[in-house]
């Protein structure tokens, strides 16, 4: 336990004399009357820039120059002045003992002997390698850069400028968030727009299909909570009980994998009882005589019964009362998409919402994510051009979803340029990427690894240098939300603690560095400050959406709406090619998949692993953020596994005992959980990163692509719930 | 759990001087078989015994020096009750060590000092019969604090009388019935605790699974032998009888307070 | 007749209560606790409250008691309760005995190993007494706490026992609950049960 409180943490800290001048930092609203002498305690917006649905607006107070309280924005009113668990530990994450202060370097890899260096030293290092790459390979190629979802704040696009600014390189490209669901909105609609989810209370009839937003998204949790106080019924399909399911009128259970053939018998059903909207279809559509055919011809509420083991009476039932509430809603999860069928499962979902007109209506919609609020310039990105010279002629891409495996195969083939050089920023691979063994080895195959972080995570274990990257608290930032419509502005609170520096920064940083050693060697610009920086990032277009006239203007309440959606596609103008709601898609079809929302068959279950495990996301953490955290552990501390109690009756195993998960991949130690919120035949162990734990679920994932993704996200997606273990007491 | 054992030692203590106490008080007013100089040096080690208990039991607290301030709530909670009226029995015992010379003056002394022992353990049980801990909660709890005080306290004394006496006052049938109550208390216990809330049959659980609880009961069996054996040839027994009774008794007795402690299943 | 006077009681909400903790870490950050304490518990109660099995918490903090068992313990008098209900405790006095939590049915009162004295939530009663309402209430998304007065609301809607929470009757706690609403449940059979 650490005797480090936030208050006696600066008494001993050298960043107190750099404090002396916050107070006088121009910022051009208070919110509070300052307590005591003026300038000693103020309030800023902060801006949650994690991979989250959420993305919530913080005010955060600051008192002598230390964070003493965050909590949410009441301007914001999907935020409403509330955050969830892991907002509330940010003052903790901020001022953990366990943040990396300073450059360091490994003098071998997972040795934990750090050697601190200074920033000059760090940029250095890096500097003379890249050039040294750049020399024997005559392009920067063999540096590859793996970065996701660590910070979505969009200056940190500068880790993909600065690389650009050194030449082309390997990219892990992709996500694992949403691909094949983007995919199959893409082809449907032209794009993911979902509706305002702020107006989910209006409606009749709420499907949350696949999605857990009691852990994932709980503001959006408290929507659904106020429309259910309103009257509107919620109905949860999951495998799992989730804590989403829990609150719901009635919650489906349904067989992993098999939504697409539940949303299709739904469908004829409507279609037999003539429960459709013809109307909007001949409106808004093509491809609907095709679609109704099928499901006229191919399918039967028996047959998606004895698939998705709903019964039929169920299923009728869901289909009248989903067809006859106006308007009902449905959330598509990312959890459901996550299968070897996920996006057809999505496409089948979203010509449910269709042929029943619910497509372009407040309180409906086939909801999944949206990317309208993304109106920003991504000026640091596109500052940095690859130098003239570079002979590869373009970036190569890699699929993230498959990071360590791709890695192995380019450098075991002698006909590949190798990869020499690995940079990892937002980003913890090896606890993140499926195949966790292969991520070792991946990463021993590379000679060079540098990670930019806060914490000394799995993957900075196994770096050769670590770069201390400051917290939100300590610099600039912009973020905008998947999912409602808020942008947010993320003012400094405190000056950098230790030595960190933002990822702008250092891409600055070793541009400085590379063009010292080799003038012209690297375009990344490094004259601008950080809030020149940001300025450049709001589009004057973008600017005008909010009746601003300045960027500077969103500091007034910290955050502002982008208006419009409240109906996406009210307007009737699809983003497809026919311009039209796309029940039957050439594009889909090109490819490779059929141009119909037809069913795709799920995975079979292996006779020898018959067991399904889901590694879903954890409450207590966003991916490999915050459970660390000593707040956090306060309250939980312990990875876990929930089995079925039939299961476990079968298995030998009782609530506490240690068993043994194994996949053809690898295999974990945890504790069991019993519990009836599981299905029988599967397990689930959530994934996080714990303090000191040798516990991580990625151990047993295997790398199974997903149907789609490749089309608008550049990579397939991972079926991460198409796994399948054996489960034995220890 | 070290916290926990400075209220093993103080409880065990203070109990067993107060036992000890009355045995002598018994002996010294009513039998008046010793000598001043021994009642004198025993009296001494009861007071040397409660200040130890006293010592060790501030330790507990987070802020020792601001233990006076535990007087303060008389009026509702039995800690302060026994705060006050402990350091009253030990006030009482040196008045009476030096202070008593007649009988009459004894009598009313020694019965004085006896009562306020015996409200300091009627105390010390109450502290801890309380709902929040099913398994203490019952008659067992103040049962077993007096035991405390009437088990190794009196054999306390015979040890001391035979070591400074140098011969062995007869308790053995005192001895033989107290330690067969004590056995009995046990088996008491664990019935009431298996009949009681989740957590005292829980308590129940752990006091049975614990290797100490057999150690106890063994110690406590060969307590009551050794007594009875003893018993039945009339005879008092030499001074390492004395001994070994003494240490059978304070074992099981200390052991037993371990396992209070550390059975208490909260609810 | 005279208006009564306020019995002050915190009300979850069980049927939004989703078990996050948010309620816990806002009032640690807020009150810059000890890491090692809370004032505020969450914890799992039985699957099977309604019925069919669901998950189901309670985020209880002091009870803030009729009766309460940590006053009658403490030998410093370090807790009061006021007469708007809440128990307050008063570190100035406090020795750091434990008694208290020993005490204390629900285990609530909590050793700070810096100060060296209990902790315990005081029902914010400062930010009460200045109109604003205690930190976890603002703080909880789901806006599954509230507090309210005893003397006005409907016993009848409410309960103040739950599987898992000492019983009420014990120091007359004063945490209220409204219970969780059943979910209609379809799962169906596994077929390959045998091969598992
Ligand atoms: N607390 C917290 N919040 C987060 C995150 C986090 O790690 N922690 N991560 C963020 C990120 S990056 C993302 S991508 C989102 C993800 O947000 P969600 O999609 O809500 O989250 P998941 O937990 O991945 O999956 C949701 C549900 O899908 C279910 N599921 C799995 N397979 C199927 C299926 O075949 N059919 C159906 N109907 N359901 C299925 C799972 O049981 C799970 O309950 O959450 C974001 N928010
Ligand atoms: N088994 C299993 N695995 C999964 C999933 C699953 O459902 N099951 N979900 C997948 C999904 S949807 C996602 S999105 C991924 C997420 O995986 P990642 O993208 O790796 O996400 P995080 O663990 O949130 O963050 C990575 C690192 O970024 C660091 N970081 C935070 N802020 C900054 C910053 O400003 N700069 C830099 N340089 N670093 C920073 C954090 O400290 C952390 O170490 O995980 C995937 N992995
Ligand atoms: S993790 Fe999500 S819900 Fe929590 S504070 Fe950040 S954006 Fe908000
Ligand atoms: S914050 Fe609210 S929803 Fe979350 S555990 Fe606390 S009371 Fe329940
Ligand atoms: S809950 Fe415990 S600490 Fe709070 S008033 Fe009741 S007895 Fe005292
Ligand atoms: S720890 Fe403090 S508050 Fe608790 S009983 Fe002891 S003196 Fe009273
Ligand atoms: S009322 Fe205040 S002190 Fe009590 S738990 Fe809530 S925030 Fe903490
Ligand atoms: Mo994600």
């Amino acid at each position: 336990m650490s005797k480090v409180s936030r208050r006696t943490f600066l008494k001993g800290s050298a960043v107190l004399g750099a404090l002396a001048g916050i107070g006088g930092t121009a910022s051009s609203f208070k919110k509070i009357k300052p307590a005591k002498a003026a300038g000693k305690k103020k309030q800023v917006f902060s801006s949650c820039p994690r991979n989250c649905y959420d993305t919530c607006s913080i005010v955060t107070t600051v008192e002598d120059g230390t964070i003493k309280f965050v909590t949410g924005n009441m301007n914001n009113t999907y935020t409403n002045g509330r955050l969830c668990v892991k907002g509330y530990t940010y003052p903790n994450y901020v001022y953990s003992p366990d943040r990396i202060k300073y450059p360091m370097r490994q003098k071998e890899r997972g040795s934990g002997k750090w050697e601190r260096i200074s920033w000059d030293e760090a940029y250095d290092i890096i500097a003379k390698k890249i050039l040294e790459i750049k020399k024997e390979y005559g392009t920067t190629l063999p540096i590859a850069l793996n970065k996701y979802s660590g910070n979505f704040n969009v200056l940190n696009n500068a880790v993909e400028g600065m690389l650009s600014s050194w030449g082309y390189t390997t990219r892990a490209q992709g996500t694992p968030c949403w691909p094949a669901g983007i995919d199959s909105q893409t082809f449907d609609f032209g794009a993911a727009v979902a509706n305002d989810p702020e107006v989910m209370v209006k409606a009749k009839y709420l499907i949350v299909w696949g999605a857990n937003p009691a852990w994932t998204s709980v503001h959006s949790m408290s929507i659904i909570e106020r429309a259910k106080e309103n009257g509107t019924k919620i109905v949860v399909i999951d495998p799992i009980m989730t804590d989403t399911a829990s609150k719901a009128d009635e919650y489906i259970g349904i067989k992993a994998s098999t939504d697409g053939a539940l949303a299709l018998g739904m469908a004829k059903y409507i279609l037999d009882h003539n429960l459709h909207d013809m109307e909007w279809m001949k409106k808004n559509s093509i491809g609907y005589e095709e679609y109704l055919n099928y499901l006229r011809n191919n399918i039967t509420v028996e047959w998606a019964s004895e698939k998705t083991g709903v019964p039929v009476e169920v299923i009728e039932r869901l289909a009248r009362e989903y067809a006859a509430a106006k308007p009902a809603a449905i959330w598509l999860g990312y959890g459901l998409q996550r299968h070897t069928n996920g996006g057809a499962s999505v496409r089948a979902i979203d010509a449910l919402a269709a042929m029943t007109g619910n497509i372009g209506v407040a309180g409906g919609g086939a909801n999944y994510a949206q990317t309208e609020c993304y109106g920003f310039n991504y000026a640091v990105q596109s500052a940095g051009t690859p130098p003239e010279g570079d002979k590869a002629g373009g970036d190569r891409m890699l699929n993230m979803n498959n990071f360590p495996a791709q890695v192995l195969a380019i450098n075991n083939d002698p006909e590949q340029i190798p990869i020499k050089m690995l940079w990892v920023a937002c980003r913890n691979p090896i606890a993140q990427d499926p195949e966790a063994s292969v991520s070792y080895k991946a990463f021993e195959s590379i000679d060079f690894i540098v990670t930019a972080d806060l914490w000394f995570n799995e993957t900075v274990k196994q770096s050769d240098i670590v770069l201390p990257v400051s917290s939100i608290f300590e610099t600039w930032g912009l973020t905008a939300s998947y999912w409602h419509y808020w942008v947010n502005v993320n003012e400094p609170a405190i000056e950098p603690l230790y030595e960190s520096k933002s990822d702008l920064e250092i891409a600055m940083g070793i541009s400085k560095r590379l063009n010292e050693l080799e003038p012209g060697s690297c375009t990344y610009p490094t004259d601008r400050s950080i809030e020149e920086w940001i300025s450049n990032e709001l589009a004057d277009d973008f600017i005008k959406k909010f009746g601003f006239k300045t960027w500077r203007d969103i500091l007034e309440k910290g955050t502002a709406k982008v208006e419009g959606y409240e109906a996406a596609w009210s307007d009737g103008k699809f983003r497809t090619p026919s311009g039209k709601y796309e029940f039957l898609s050439e594009t889909c079809a090109a490819n490779g998949h059929h141009a119909l929302p037809v069913y795709v068959e799920e995975m079979e279950v292996p006779k020898d692993r018959p067991i399904r495990l889901f590694s879903p996301h954890w409450k207590y953490g966003l991916h490999s953020q915050f459970q660390n955290l000593e707040w956090m552990r306060s309250i939980h501390n312990e990875p876990f596994v929930e089995i079925h109690p039939a299961l476990a009756k079968k298995k030998g195993i009782e609530d506490g005992d240690m068993v043994r998960v194994e996949s053809e991949v690898g295999y974990v130690e945890v504790k069991a959980k019993i519990t009836h919120t599981v299905p029988k035949d599967a397990v689930v162990i959530y994934e996080a990163w714990y303090k000191e734990q040798n516990f991580n679920a990625n151990f047993l994932l295997k790398a199974t692509p997903s149907d789609m993704g490749s089309y608008a996200t550049g990579q397939a997606g991972l079926a991460f719930h198409d796994q399948f273990v054996t489960v034995e007491k220890i | 759990m070290e916290h926990a054992m400075t209220l093993v030692i103080f409880t065990f203590l203070s109990q067993m001087a107060i036992g000890a106490f009355a045995c002598l008080f018994f002996i010294d007013t009513y039998k008046e078989k010793i000598s001043e100089r021994s009642t004198v040096i025993s009296l001494i080690t009861i007071l040397a015994i409660s200040a130890v208990a006293v010592v060790v039991s501030v330790f507990h607290l987070g802020h020792p020096f601001a233990a006076y301030r535990a007087l303060l709530n008389f009026g509702a909670s039995w800690l302060t009750r026994e705060i006050v009226f402990f350091p009253l029995f030990m006030f009482f015992v040196l008045l009476y060590t030096f202070f008593a010379k007649t009988k009459a003056q004894k009598q009313i002394l020694g019965w004085t000092t006896v009562v306020f022992g015996a409200v300091t353990i009627f105390s010390t049980a109450m502290i801890y019969t309380i709902p929040s801990v099913p398994a203490w909660n019952n008659g067992t709890t103040l049962a077993a604090f007096f035991l405390t005080a009437l088990l190794p306290g009196p054999i306390l004394v015979q040890l001391l009388l035979a070591l400074l006496e140098k011969r062995t006052v007869n308790f053995n049938l005192y001895t033989t019935v107290v330690a067969f109550l004590a056995l009995l208390l046990n088996g008491v216990t664990v019935s009431v605790l298996k009949s009681g809330l989740p957590a005292a049959v829980e308590s129940a659980g752990l006091l049975t699974a614990s290797p100490l609880f057999w150690i106890k009961i063994a110690t406590l069996a060969a307590a009551f032998a050794l007594a009875g054996y003893f018993l039945l040839k009339k005879k008092a027994g030499t001074v390492s009888t004395v001994t070994t009774l003494f240490a059978l008794v304070i074992v099981a007795e200390f052991l037993g307070r371990i396992l209070f402690y550390s059975s208490g299943v909260h609810l | 007749m005279a208006k009564k006077q306020k019995r002050y009681a915190f009300l979850i909400n069980l049927e939004r209560c989703i078990g996050c903790n948010a309620c816990t870490v806002s009032c640690k950050s807020f009150y810059d606790l000890h890491p090692s304490i809370n004032r505020r518990f969450v914890r799992e109660t039985s699957e099977l409250l309604t019925g069919t099995p669901k998950r189901n918490y309670i985020s209880t903090s002091c009870n803030h008691c009729d009766r309460p068992a940590c006053a009658t313990a403490c030998p410093t008098g370090a807790y009061i309760k006021l007469d708007n209900g809440i128990v307050k405790h008063n570190q100035d006095r406090c020795i750091g005995c434990r008694m208290c939590a020993t005490a204390c049915p629900y285990g609530v009162p909590q050793f700070d190993p810096v100060k060296k004295k209990m902790d315990k939530c005081d029902m914010c009663v400062d930010r009460l007494e200045a109109g604003e309402q205690p930190i976890c209430v603002v703080s909880c998304p789901l806006e599954a706490i509230a507090i309210v007065d005893l003397n006005e609301i409907d016993e009848s809607q409410v309960v103040a026992d739950l599987p898992g929470f000492a019983d009420s009757s014990i120091t007359g706690s004063s945490t209220r609950f409204i219970l969780p609403k059943g979910t209609t449940v379809v799962r169906g059979g596994i077929k390959s049960w045998n091969t598992l």
